[in-house]
């Protein structure tokens, strides 16, 4: 598949260079294999290619053996003789470099029988992990810039708009409109010149959907923006990437050069007299910037704050042009539509939320990375399904969707389908696709607090209610996971918390409010445990919680007391230990090392 | 046209307004922090929100657009207490204590006197205390308490820039200053830095706002709903009590300002609203010098006299005494008059009577007669309707900057702009071509253009010009190239611009001061004319404007100078400060004089040598008129009594005139008029017509550097003088303006080896000055710039007063580094 390697070769050693394997030595894998190969003389009958990310990524760096589907994971540089000399010279695959389940015991060597890869479903990640993102070929061999060519031979724009109307494809950038409209309103406007925009400047904590596409496959986000170019009638794009990514800065770059080589972009896109070309934008991190208007702003070169809509970017955007903007995920699913038809995608999700949709799964679960799955999956079936559930078989507690701005999904609606209407319901949101999995330990006013936090100082300063507002709650919230919290703290929240939401100008800031409102409504319990009982049920929030010896539980093996920084914990061998809570400062290290779980945290 | 109907009320409104102004409208109030009229909505401070069916949440009306059908609802509970909750939000992050005090009241009606507080806590030791918008809201918005901790953000405040105090602890972010300073001005000197909680407005870099391009209007000031920015000399008078609709008479343009009058004394001053040639702007003199210059300590109230070599307090009758008894000595021709054309026309008309009458002289140098320039008969009418403005010469956001905001708004509703200099000026930035030349340039700019023109064929639209057949074979002699080459000028630009002044149907064309040097007036009123008359030909029209600076000294200036110094003059009448202090010899020339009588409201270089100072009203303490530069006749309004026992000047003189045994019968300003209307001039006629044959003129030649002078020094024209005063003497910030640096490039510094703060010796062939070196990445390399008042000394020695010709403004120097 490679251009250095025009023959067929018997194994395709694919290693994943997401960003997350990149930083855990993936490079420095790819090259001791290499070496490896050619020390056995292996190097015409088998080949590396770097891939995009598989989204496994609690479990870099991967190598997949194509066309085994075996997938090693963890892999170390030292594994590397070995893992040559077994699995590629004596055809034994090594199953102590394989996955194994947190429950189960036998390692799992087939990727496709992992949870974590069966109950996907990937439409725009199709390519992950099994081609080089930085060439252009790779992308061609699986049916790439076949969706454009379609789109530039046999159909006009209204019919391009009318596939996406069919597909019932919605925004995967939070709010889920839908795309067909937005692209109509903008072909609509008699202005020129048009400007197209792939938002990229993914600010959610925690969140790395659109980084995975453009490092994983770049060419698709490109495609889907020409065939835009062409439905909409624009001639310029711009991809704006948060300048904290510098991976898919590159490989969008390497896209952008090989598309414009191959004819894929610019003047005359593969003679149809179509002109399209592209450029990178890079941002300089401000969370607010993933509001169109504000991005907008930024590429003019001006700070980056939102402004009134309307007008709506589609009949004023870019420099006073009609602009369509839309999310990378968004982008990356039309050439698929487009080639498959509308009515294949809408056969995947439900009713109203038609595709797949990609999550960033973290937090407490124990395969932690990237999925791509249909619409209207439960919630338990990414955190134990997909997910591989609590470490620890702790106690679900909630998820957190949709970026900071979102809200939190309680364990009482764990069946409840994941699609743009029952989240909004629960008064959570789409979002981008973050989904932060929260356990029995997790303090939900704690969690409040961080994302009140983050918000409070991304906000662009603009509007009062927002700037202001975020500030006064966070010194609430903080007060209360402080202990001092008073009677009718909370009401005050929600006082703030919908003022804010009514008031606030731009969708960033009227959402800003939701992490704290949904954790009232679901567990107001906790709230009012850290101000009426000044405690803690997650046993998380430090002023709350004491640590104690549980004397009939305590062997008296000094574990505690050996690694206690402050000499809280001590006592006699073999004798019950005490913590004396004068000098403890809640580190936690006693509770991590005691085997016999004779650390009581209240 | 959209109809909404708000509140039950229907309204019809003009496509594309915004809801706020349909509400505004039918006259419904509604609370608004953000909003200013004439500036870009903003929607910011969220106090303005409706409930509009059909829309989610709660827009801000400020900043939604206005659609047909709309049902607005401006008063809801909702809408109520959401205002009460952003109000609160506002406040508890602006010291605020004061203005939720429930003995608020009591407070207002005993307050006491407000001290110089640090730091601002609360509504006593605000700037604003007694014109607080947000109090207003307060009322307004009927808030009772404010149950957040305040939150203080503990900024230091800046004082480091000239005229106005910025305090950001008190700044609620509602942005118009940023908007008025980037939209309405232009300049863009400030915008907002950080995000969240640590939101500001500050400058790029937080460099002052000196280095960053602020022109001092003051135009933020005026739009800060809070004590955040204030006019640092007036933050502490009391409010005014009236406003004086007046004129601000510190520069020909003649800006209708405001006075604000408090206890007798001037305290601030603005723009007025409404129709008029600043339309509710003012630049640094109208703004923040009215003021200082009325109050400043260096003003004259009582008469003085020289006794035992002192100037003591004398009584009017004293001092009218000595000085006609002093004047009686000498001859007439012995005497001579000078006058400033900064005085007003009544007071023109007296001095020139007086020195007619009462001391029988013609030594007179006076309101100069109609210059060259002032040949072309155009009004700034075109500023409003033109489609092309041509700039030779005239930085006017620099000497005229009201002006330049009239170029720039012409270039807002489409006009193009072109501009010729030797310096990159501020309104380059909305110019459509830039025709960069070098000193002296100027003729062979303009003849680049008229050698465009003609070149780009067309020759039948000139054909009916008078003179045309010849003036083309004189043209068809030059060559494009060859002139280009010569004034050092883009001949690609030249085209361009060419191109589009021929494009246009109607251009105005300004001739500034920097086009300087009278060996370059002749030709180059020439060249102007004609490339004017090309212009207007073929159904177009082009209208030449020549900039009045008023402090450009004449011919006749000149020669009495040159009389003082042959001591041909041996007494004196001087109203103002203008003769100067010569440095070569370190003696100022009216020591060669043997009575000096001066009429002046300041205090100024001349007082060691006067017999007999006569202390005149200022122009806030006066009534009288002046012609402005759009030809039409200003009238200036008296705001408050003469300081001490100052009289108008007219008055003054007629005084000395009467003790000088002629009596000319005026007894108040009415009966001076009477004969103004006699022997003045008048308003709009000042004009000749210019000439309607095309004649060929003289091509000058650009100052080139030469071995031994290796920089042109280029003085741009200083604004900032009045009556001969350079008010940066009685003005502390019009002196940070005009530091009187000399600015080179970074270039230029390294090959001299020279770097910022050098102090340095200007050396040229006539004399030399010293200076201080400051980098300026504006200043093209090879020139050396100095923005020195006319009659600035440094300036005088090194163009070499008495043998260059006036109003010449470069000179070839050298510049060297004083060691120590």
């Amino acid at each position: 598949m490679s251009k250095e390697t025009p023959k067929a070769e018997r194994t395709h050693i694919l290693v994943c260079a997401g960003t997350a394997c990149v930083s855990a030595g993936a490079f420095e894998i790819i090259k001791a294999l290499r070496k490896e190969l050619q020390r056995h003389g292996l190097q015409e009958e088998m080949i590396v290619v770097p891939t995009g990310c598989n989204g496994f990524c609690e479990n870099g760096p991967l190598v997949l053996f194509q066309p085994e589907d075996i997938l090693y994971r963890r892999v170390k540089v030292e594994d590397i003789p070995l893992l040559v000399e077994e699995h590629c010279l004596k055809g034994r695959p090594v199953p102590s470099l394989m996955y194994v389940p947190p429950e189960g015991e036998s390692p799992v060597p087939a990727r496709k029988d992992i949870e974590f890869f069966k109950h996907q479903k990937l439409v725009v990640l199709r390519n992950r992990g099994r081609i080089n993102p930085e060439n252009i070929k790779d992308y061609i061999a699986f049916d790439g810039y076949m969706g454009l060519a379609k789109a530039l031979t046999e159909m006009t724009p209204e019919q391009i708009i009318e596939e996406l109307k069919v597909a019932g494809l919605r925004g995967r950038g939070g709010a889920g409109f839908p795309t067909f409209k937005k692209w109509e309103i903008c072909r609509a406007q008699p202005d020129t010149p048009k400007y197209l925009i792939c938002n990229a400047d993914e600010g959610d904590p925690g969140a790395f959907m659109d980084r995975s596409i453009l490092e994983a496959d770049p060419h698709a986000v490109i495609e889907g923006m020409a065939i835009g170019a062409k439905a909409i009638g624009a001639q310029q794009g711009f991809i704006y990437v948060r300048m904290e990514y510098p991976l898919a800065v590159e490989r969008v770059k390497i896209a952008i050069a090989q598309a414009e080589e191959n004819g894929l972009l610019g003047n005359d896109i593969l003679g149809s007299g179509l002109r399209f070309n592209l450029s990178v934008v890079r941002g300089a991190g401000a969370f607010v910037c993933g509001e169109e208007t504000a991005l907008i702003s930024s590429i003019e070169g001006k700070v980056g704050r939102p402004r009134p809509k309307p007008p709506f970017p589609a009949v004023s955007g870019l420099w006073g042009k009609p602009t369509n903007i839309n999310n990378v995920e968004t982008w990356a699913n039309v050439a698929q539509i487009i080639l498959k038809g509308g009515e294949w995608f809408s056969e995947i999700g439900t009713e109203k939320s038609k595709g797949t949709k990609i999550f960033s799964l973290v937090g407490k679960v124990n395969n932690t990375g990237l999925v791509e799955v249909p619409m209207g999956i439960t919630v338990r079936e990414i955190v134990y399904g997909v997910g591989g559930g609590i470490p620890g078989g702790r106690k679900f507690k909630a998820v957190q969707m949709g970026g900071p701005s979102g809200g939190c999904v309680p364990a009482s609606l764990i069946d409840m389908p994941i699609d743009y209407e029952s989240l909004s319901d629960a008064g959570s949101m789409m979002g981008s696709g973050g989904l932060v999995v929260m356990d029995e330990k997790t303090c939900m006013v704690d969690i409040a607090r961080y994302f009140t936090s983050f918000l409070a100082s991304e906000s662009c300063g603009k509007c009062s209610s927002c700037r202001i507002g975020l500030v006064r709650m966070l010194e609430i919230l903080t007060r209360i996971c402080e202990g001092k919290g008073k009677e009718g703290d909370v009401e005050r929240l929600e006082e703030l918390g919908m003022v804010i939401k009514q008031t606030a100008m731009c969708g960033l800031g009227q959402t800003s409010a939701n992490p704290v409102l949904s954790t009232i409504r679901y567990f107001r319990d906790e709230y009012d445990a850290h101000i009426r009982e000044h405690r803690c049920p997650a046993g998380f929030c430090k002023e709350l919680i004491t640590y104690s010896i549980l004397e009939d539980k305590c062997v008296g093996c000094g574990a505690c007391a050996r690694v206690c920084p402050t000499g809280a914990a001590s006592g006699e061998k073999k004798q019950p230990h005490k913590i004396d809570t004068a000098k403890c400062i809640k580190c936690g290290a006693c509770s991590e090392v005691c085997k016999f779980d004779a650390i009581q945290v209240r | 046209m959209p109809t909404l109907t708000i509140d039950g009320i229907e309204v019809e409104v003009e496509e594309g307004a915004m809801v706020l102004s349909a509400i505004r409208s039918v006259g419904i109030e509604i609370p608004t922090l953000c909003h200013q009229d004439g500036l870009s909505p903003y929607g910011a401070c969220r106090l303005c929100i409706v409930e509009i069916e059909g829309m989610r949440g709660f827009p801000a009306s400020c900043s939604t657009p206005a659609k047909d059908g709309m049902v607005v609802r401006t008063n809801t509970l909702r809408v109520q207490q959401l205002r009460r909750a952003v109000l609160e939000l506002i406040l508890s992050e602006h010291p605020s204590g004061c203005l939720v005090c429930e003995r608020k009241q009591e407070c207002e009606d005993f307050r006491g006197h407000t001290g110089k507080s640090g730091v601002v806590t609360g509504c006593m030791f605000c700037p604003k205390r007694d014109d607080c918008e947000l109090r207003e809201l307060v009322e307004k918005v009927g808030l009772s308490e404010i149950r957040f901790e305040p939150m203080h953000k503990s900024l230091p405040v800046e004082r480091l820039d000239p005229f106005f105090d910025r305090d950001y602890n008190l700044c609620v972010l509602c942005g118009r200053c940023v908007r008025v300073c980037q939209e309405v001005r232009g300049a863009g000197t400030i915008a907002f830095a950080n995000r969240g909680r640590k939101t500001r407005v500050t400058t790029a870099f937080e460099k002052l706002h000196l280095d960053m391009g602020c022109q001092f209007c003051g135009a933020c000031v005026d739009v800060c709903p809070t004590g955040a920015l204030s006019d640092r000399t007036s933050k502490w008078e009391p409010q005014p009590e009236k406003m004086v609709r007046s004129t601000c008479a510190l520069c020909p343009v003649g800006c209708a300002v405001q006075v604000g009058v408090a206890q007798g004394r001037v305290v601030k001053s603005t723009a007025t609203d409404g129709e008029s040639v600043n339309s509710g702007q003012v630049c640094v003199l109208g703004r923040f010098c009215i003021h200082e210059l009325t109050n400043t300590q260096k003003r004259v109230s009582v008469p003085l006299v020289r006794k035992f070599d002192n100037l003591l307090k004398s009584s009017w009758d004293e001092a009218v005494a000595s000085a006609a008894e002093g004047l009686a000595k000498f001859k007439p021709a012995e005497i001579a008059v000078m006058f400033p054309k900064s005085v007003m026309l009544e007071e023109a008309v007296a001095l020139s009577r007086f020195a007619g009458q009462a001391l029988k002289t013609q030594n007179v140098s006076q309101l100069s007669p109609p210059q060259k320039w002032d040949l072309f008969d155009a009004s700034l009418a075109s500023l409003q309707d033109g489609d092309c403005v041509l700039l030779i010469g005239a930085d006017l956001t620099e000497t005229h900057p009201i002006l330049g905001l009239n170029v720039k708004r012409a270039t807002d509703r489409g006009a193009k702009l072109l501009t010729v200099d030797a310096l990159p000026v501020f309104l380059d930035r909305f110019a459509s071509a830039k025709i960069a030349t070098r000193p002296g340039g100027y003729v062979l700019s303009v003849a680049g253009l008229v050698k465009s023109l003609l070149d780009a064929g067309d020759t039948k639209r000139y054909e009916g010009l008078d003179g045309f057949k010849e003036f083309a074979g004189w043209a068809s002699q030059l060559s494009l190239g060859d002139l280009g080459a010569a004034g050092a000028v883009d001949v690609g630009e030249l085209k361009r611009a060419a191109g589009i002044l021929r494009s246009a149907p109607k251009v105005l064309v300004m001739v500034g001061p920097e086009v300087g040097s009278e060996a370059t007036g002749e030709p180059l009123s020439t060249a102007v004319n004609d490339l004017r008359l090309l212009l207007g030909a073929g159904g177009s029209r082009c209208e030449v404007v020549s900039l009045d600076t008023r402090d450009d000294f004449d011919a006749d200036w000149l020669k009495t100078v040159k009389d003082i110094q042959s001591k041909r003059v041996r007494a004196l009448v001087m109203a103002g400060d203008l003769v100067p202090e010569l440095s070569t010899d370190g003696e100022n020339l009216l020591a060669n004089l043997d009575f000096l009588v001066v009429i002046d409201a300041h205090r100024g270089s001349y007082a060691p040598y006067a017999d007999v100072v006569l202390p005149s009203a200022f122009i806030t303490e006066k009534s009288g008129s002046f012609v402005a530069i759009d030809g039409r006749k200003r009238e200036i309004e008296p705001a408050v009594r003469p300081l001490g026992q100052a009289k108008p000047g007219w008055e003054v003189v007629s005084l000395l005139a009467k003790a000088l045994g002629a009596d000319f019968g005026w007894e108040d300003l009415e009966s001076i008029r009477r004969d103004l209307s006699v022997d003045g001039p008048k308003g709009a006629a000042l004009g000749k017509r210019p000439p309607a044959v095309l004649a060929p003129f003289e091509l000058s030649a650009v100052a080139r550097p030469s071995g031994e002078w290796p920089l042109v020094l280029v003085n741009r024209h200083n604004a900032h003088l009045y009556n001969g005063h350079w008010i940066g003497d009685l003005v502390s910030g019009i002196a940070s303006l005009d530091d009187g640096c000399v600015r080179l490039s970074r270039r230029t510094c390294d090959e001299l080896g020279l770097k910022d703060g050098d102090d340095v010796k200007v050396v040229a062939e006539h004399g030399r000055a010293s200076a201080v070196v400051r980098l300026d990445a504006t200043v093209p390399d090879g020139l050396a710039v100095s923005r020195w008042p006319a009659n600035d000394p440094r300036l005088l020695s090194l163009l070499g007063i008495d043998v260059v010709p006036m109003g010449r403004n470069y000179v070839p120097v050298r510049i060297e580094r004083i060691k120590g």
